[in-house]
C-alpha cells in the first residue's frame, strides 16, 4: 500500500475498516455478539471524483458514510485523510507512537515472527487444508502489517535503524514544534476574524456619518498585535525546517541502504482521522461534511435558516458572533444554492421538502468541505424535485472542487452521478469499478443480481426483472467463507469455506469472488 | 366493460384554512385481468382517487361528486354495510408500509383469519387452514412458523407478503396496490413485483397499482394514468407513454427527462422541471402545470384544457399536446425575441 500518486491525489485512503456494533448479551456469560455492520474494507477515493455506494437496506453502506466521517469510532483499520498535511494539525496520536517506537519495534518484531510461522505452516498445507487456515494466516499477515505502518508512516526508513534513540528524538523535536506553531496558528486565526468583525463594524458605523475613535484605535491595537503574532510565527517557522533540514540530511545519510529504501516508501503524510482525539477531529470536521437523507428530521425545527447554517460557520471560527458580513456570506451561500436569500429568517417547516434539502445542502457547504458524504440525499424527494438536487448538487460539484460519497440504492441515478461505483453486500465492499464498466460487465454474481433486478424505463427491459431469491442474512452471524453464497447460483464448496480476496481482476476493477463472471449481461 | 371506472370523482378535504381539493374530476377504469399504473407526485392526489373507492377517507374527507362505478353498481351510493361486505373481498388493498398496517398485538395468523371469518363462513380451522395456503401462495419460506409469529418478527419483505397474502385472500376482482414497494429494498423489490404479477396471472385479478417509481409502472402496468394537482393529465397504454409517441403532456415529457436512465451519459445535466407542485390551497387558474411547464402561453395560463381523446385510447389534458409542434413554436418564440 505505498504512496502511488502519480496519476490522481488520493484524498481518503481506507484500509482494512471495521465497524463493529455489540449487541446486548442474553444470556450471562454467554459470547458477546456483534453486528458487523462494516467487515474489512479497503478503498480510495481520489480527489474531484463521485464515488457511488450502492447495496440493499442493511447492507452497511451508511454506517461506512458516517465512520469515515468518523462518527462512529471505528472498530479496526486506518482512514487516511490526504486532505491536509500532518504537519498543520499536529494531532498527539504521533507523538504517542514516537514515545513508544522502541518498544512498538520489539512487538512488531514478535508478530513478524509468527507470522513467518503461519506462513510456512499454511504454505506447507495442500490445497483444501489450506482453506481453513486461510482466515489465521491473514489475520497474523494484517497485525504485523498495521503495526508496521502505524510506525513506518511517521518515520519511514529509519525504521529499520538498530539504534532508534537519536532518530526519536529527532523526530519527537519536530512534532513539537509543529504543534507549537500550529497552536500559534490558530490563535492568530482568532485575532484575526475579531478584527475582521471590527471592521466590518468601523465601516458600517462610517457610512451612516459616524466615526468611533475608540473603535478605531482598538483597530490600529488589533493590526498591531497581529503583526507582533506574524513575527513570532516566521521564527517558529524557520525553527521547524531548521530540524527538517536535520532529519533530511540524516536520511540523505542512510539512503541507499536497501532495508531503509524499502521501508522509507512506507512513510506518508495523510492523517489517521481512527486516532484522533474528539478535539482534533472536531477541527477537521469543516472539511468533511454530510448531506442527509431525511430532509425532515435533520433540520431543527426551532432554528431559523441563517441559523441553521451560521452554526457551523461560528463553530468552525469562520466568522464572529454578530458579524454583519456572515449574514452576506450565508445569503449568498443560499443563492448558489438555489435558495432566495429573503428566506434567511424563515424557518424549516414553511418549507417544501426539496427547498429543506437544499437547506441541508447549504449548511454542508457553507464550511468549504473538501469532502462531502451524501447519505440517500435524493430518495426522499419526489421525481421532478430530485433531478433539481442532482443537477444542483453536480454544479456544486464542479464550482467547488467536490469530492463525493453517493450513497444510494437508485442504480440508474447512481450510474448517472458517479464517476466510479462501490458495491456493497453485508458489510463488503463485493465490487468497485468504473460505473461504465460496472453497467457493462459486472464481474461479482451479486451486482449481476442486483442489475437484473432493478425495474427501468426502457420498453425493452420490460417484464424481465429477474429477481435475487432469499433475504439477507443477519449481520450478526453472517455466513461463513463468502458471504453471498447462500443466495449465489454459482456457489462452490471453496465459497462455502474462504473468504474470497479483493483483487484487481481488469485495471481498476476490483472485486471479491471466487467465480469471476466472464459474460456481458447488460448491453 | 370495465370492472371498475371513476366517472368525474371530487375529494375534498375540509380543513382550518378552506377546501382542500385532492381530487379534481378524476376519471379511470380498469379493465378485468389488467393492471392500471398510476404516477404522480406526492400531492398528486393518486392515493386519494384510490382510498375514495373504498372510502377509506380521513374524517375531515369527503367524496363531493362523481361515480365510482364496480360491477355496474356505484358504490358513492352504498350503504356502510355494503362497503363492509366489498372491502377486502371484492377489492382489497396493499398498503405501503407493510409495519404501520399490520397490528403489531397479534399473530399473523389471527390477521389472516380475520379476513376468513369475516366474508366467508368457516369455521375457525379451515380459516387457519385457508391462511396456512394463503402463506404458501405468497412463497413464504416455513409458513407454519410465520403464522405463529408477530409482525415484528418478520423482515420488510416477509411483512409484505403477509400483505398480500390477505389482500389476496379473498381472491378480489380488483386489487389496489398503494407504493407496494417503496419502503423496500431493490432486490425484495424485485421479489414481491414479481410475484404480483404471477398471481395475477393465476387469478385474473385487476390491480391498481400506486407509485411515483416510472421504473417499477413500465415493469407492471399495461395501462398509465399521470396525475398531477389532483388531475389525469395524461392516459395511455404503458408502450405509448415509455415508447415514441408524437403526442404526450409537457408534464410527462419533463417526467421523463428528468429521471436519469441507465444509458443517460454523464456529465450531460437532468432536464429538471422548474419549481415545485403548488399549494393544494392555491392552485394556479388556467392549467394547473402552466406555471412549471416551458411551452406555457398566455392561453394556458388562463383557460384550463380538458381532457380530451387525441388518438385511440391516449388522452391528454393539454392544448399542445403534439411534440414536434410546440418545440417549434418556442424557437420561434425565441428568434422573435432575439429579433426584438
Amino acid at each position: 500500500m505505498q504512496n502511488n500518486q502519480t496519476e490522481k491525489k488520493v484524498l481518503l485512503r481506507i484500509s482494512h475498516l471495521k465497524q463493529w456494533f455489540p449487541v446486548k448479551k442474553t444470556t450471562i456469560g454467554g459470547e458477546q455478539l456483534y453486528v458487523r455492520a462494516n467487515d474489512d474494507i479497503s478503498l480510495d477515493i481520489y480527489e474531484g471524483e463521485t464515488l457511488g455506494l450502492v447495496g440493499e437496506s442493511g447492507c452497511g453502506k451508511s454506517t461506512l458514510g458516517r465512520v469515515l466521517l468518523q462518527l462512529y469510532h471505528q472498530t479496526e483499520g486506518k482512514t487516511m485523510y490526504y486532505g491536509r498535511s500532518i504537519d498543520s494539525l499536529a494531532p498527539s496520536y504521533v507523538e504517542r507512537t514516537l514515545k513508544g517506537l522502541e518498544r512498538g519495534r520489539a512487538k512488531l518484531r514478535e508478530l513478524e515472527a509468527r507470522r513467518d510461522q503461519l506462513v510456512r505452516e499454511y504454505e506447507a498445507l495442500d490445497e483444501n487444508a489450506r482453506l481453513s487456515k486461510k482466515a489465521e494466516k491473514d489475520k497474523a499477515v494484517k497485525e504485523a502489517h498495521s503495526l508496521f505502518l502505524d510506525m513506518a508512516q511517521l518515520v519511514g526508513g529509519f525504521l529499520a535503524l538498530d539504534d532508534l534513540k537519536p532518530v526519536k528524538e529527532l523526530f519527537l523535536q519536530e512534532y513539537r514544534a509543529a504543534a507549537a506553531l500550529h497552536k500559534m496558528k490558530d490563535a492568530r486565526a482568532l485575532v484575526q476574524i475579531s478584527r475582521n468583525a471590527l471592521e466590518g463594524r468601523i465601516e458600517a458605523a462610517r457610512e451612516k456619518g459616524k466615526n468611533s475613535a475608540s473603535q478605531a484605535a482598538k483597530l490600529r491595537k488589533m493590526d498591531a498585535d497581529l503583526s507582533a503574532r506574524d513575527g513570532k510565527i516566521a521564527a517558529a517557522e524557520s525553527e521547524l525546517s531548521r530540524i527538517r533540514s536535520e532529519i533530511d540530511a540524516l536520511r540523505h545519510k542512510y539512503a541507499g541502504q536497501e532495508k531503509f529504501d524499502e521501508y522509507e516508501r512506507y512513510r506518508d503524510t495523510g492523517i489517521d482521522l481512527a486516532k484522533l482525539r474528539y478535539k482534533e477531529m472536531r477541527q477537521l470536521r469543516k472539511d468533511l461534511q454530510l448531506i442527509f437523507q431525511d430532509p425532515y428530521s435533520s433540520l431543527n425545527p426551532r432554528m431559523t435558516v441563517g441559523q441553521i447554517i451560521g452554526e457551523g460557520l461560528l463553530a468552525h471560527n469562520f466568522f464572529e458572533k454578530n458579524d454583519d458580513r456572515m449574514m452576506d456570506y450565508i445569503m449568498k451561500t443560499m443563492e448558489d444554492c438555489g435558495l432566495s436569500s429573503y428566506m434567511i429568517h424563515r424557518y424549516p417547516h414553511q418549507f417544501s421538502g426539496g427547498q429543506r434539502q437544499r437547506i441541508g445542502i447549504a449548511r454542508s457547504l457553507a464550511v468549504k468541505p473538501k469532502f462531502v458524504v451524501c447519505d440517500e440525499a435524493v430518495s426522499a424527494l419526489d421525481v421532478s424535485i430530485q433531478s433539481q438536487v442532482i443537477n444542483l448538487l453536480q454544479d456544486l460539484k464542479e464550482k467547488e472542487h467536490l469530492t463525493y460519497l453517493f450513497i444510494t440504492h437508485d442504480l440508474s441515478v447512481v450510474k448517472y452521478i458517479s464517476d466510479r461505483i462501490a458495491v456493497m453486500y453485508l458489510g463488503n465492499v463485493v465490487e468497485l469499478a468504473r460505473s461504465e464498466d460496472l453497467f457493462n460487465h459486472p464481474l461479482h454474481p451479486y451486482t449481476e443480481a442486483l442489475l437484473l433486478a432493478i425495474p427501468t424505463t426502457d420498453l425493452d427491459h420490460r417484464k424481465q426483472i429477474v429477481p435475487l431469491e432469499g433475504d439477507i442474512p443477519s449481520p450478526i452471524k453472517p455466513p461463513k467463507g463468502c458471504k453471498f453464497h447462500t443466495r449465489c447460483k454459482y456457489a462452490t464448496d471453496a465459497c462455502r469455506e474462504a473468504v474470497p480476496d479483493f483483487i484487481e481482476a481488469e485495471p481498476g476493477h476490483f472485486v471479491a469472488c471466487h467465480h469471476i463472471l466472464d459474460h456481458k449481461v447488460i448491453e | 366493460m370495465a370492472l371498475l371506472e371513476l366517472r368525474d370523482l371530487h375529494t375534498f378535504f375540509t380543513t382550518k384554512k378552506g377546501i382542500v381539493k385532492a381530487v379534481n374530476g378524476v376519471s379511470y377504469s380498469v379493465d378485468a385481468g389488467r393492471t392500471l399504473g398510476i404516477v404522480g407526485e406526492s400531492g398528486s392526489g393518486k392515493s386519494v382517487s384510490a382510498m375514495s373507492i373504498l372510502r377509506l377517507l380521513d374524517g375531515n374527507g369527503y367524496i363531493d361528486s362523481g361515480e365510482i362505478l364496480f360491477e355496474g353498481r356505484d358504490l358513492t351510493k352504498a350503504t356502510n354495510e355494503e362497503m363492509y361486505k366489498i372491502r377486502g373481498n371484492k377489492i382489497s388493498v396493499i398498503f405501503q408500509e407493510p409495519m404501520t398496517s399490520l397490528n403489531p398485538v397479534f399473530t399473523v395468523e389471527r390477521q389472516l383469519n380475520e379476513v376468513f371469518l369475516t366474508h366467508q363462513k368457516v369455521s375457525r380451522k379451515e380459516a387457519s387452514r385457508r391462511s396456512l395456503e394463503m402463506l404458501q401462495a405468497v412463497k413464504i419460506p416455513n409458513p407454519t412458523n410465520v403464522l405463529k409469529q408477530y409482525p415484528h418478527q418478520l423482515s420488510g419483505g416477509m411483512r409484505q407478503r403477509v400483505m398480500i397474502a390477505m389482500a389476496l385472500a379473498c381472491q378480489p376482482r380488483v386489487l389496489i396496490a398503494d407504493e407496494p414497494t417503496t419502503a423496500l429494498a431493490v432486490t425484495i423489490q424485485a421479489q414481491i413485483l414479481k410475484l404480483m404479477n404471477d398471481l395475477k396471472e393465476q387469478n385474473g385479478t385487476s390491480i391498481l397499482f400506486i407509485t411515483h417509481d416510472l421504473g417499477v409502472i413500465n415493469e407492471m402496468a399495461d395501462d398509465v394514468a399521470v396525475m398531477y394537482c389532483g388531475q389525469v393529465v395524461e392516459m395511455a397504454s404503458v408502450e405509448t407513454i415509455f415508447g415514441e409517441n408524437p403526442y404526450s403532456h409537457p408534464y410527462t415529457e419533463g417526467l421523463m427527462n428528468s429521471i436519469p436512465r441507465l444509458n443517460t451519459p454523464t456529465g450531460v445535466r437532468l432536464e429538471a422541471i422548474p419549481g415545485a407542485v403548488p399549494h393544494p390551497l392555491d392552485l394556479p387558474k388556467g392549467c394547473k402545470f402552466a406555471p412549471r411547464c416551458k411551452y406555457a402561453t398566455s392561453r394556458c395560463l388562463a383557460e384550463e384544457p380538458a381532457l380530451y381523446e387525441i388518438e385511440d385510447g391516449h388522452q391528454i389534458r393539454c392544448f399542445y399536446p403534439c411534440k414536434a409542434d410546440r418545440t417549434r413554436d418556442i424557437e420561434q418564440m425565441k428568434e422573435a425575441q432575439h429579433a426584438k
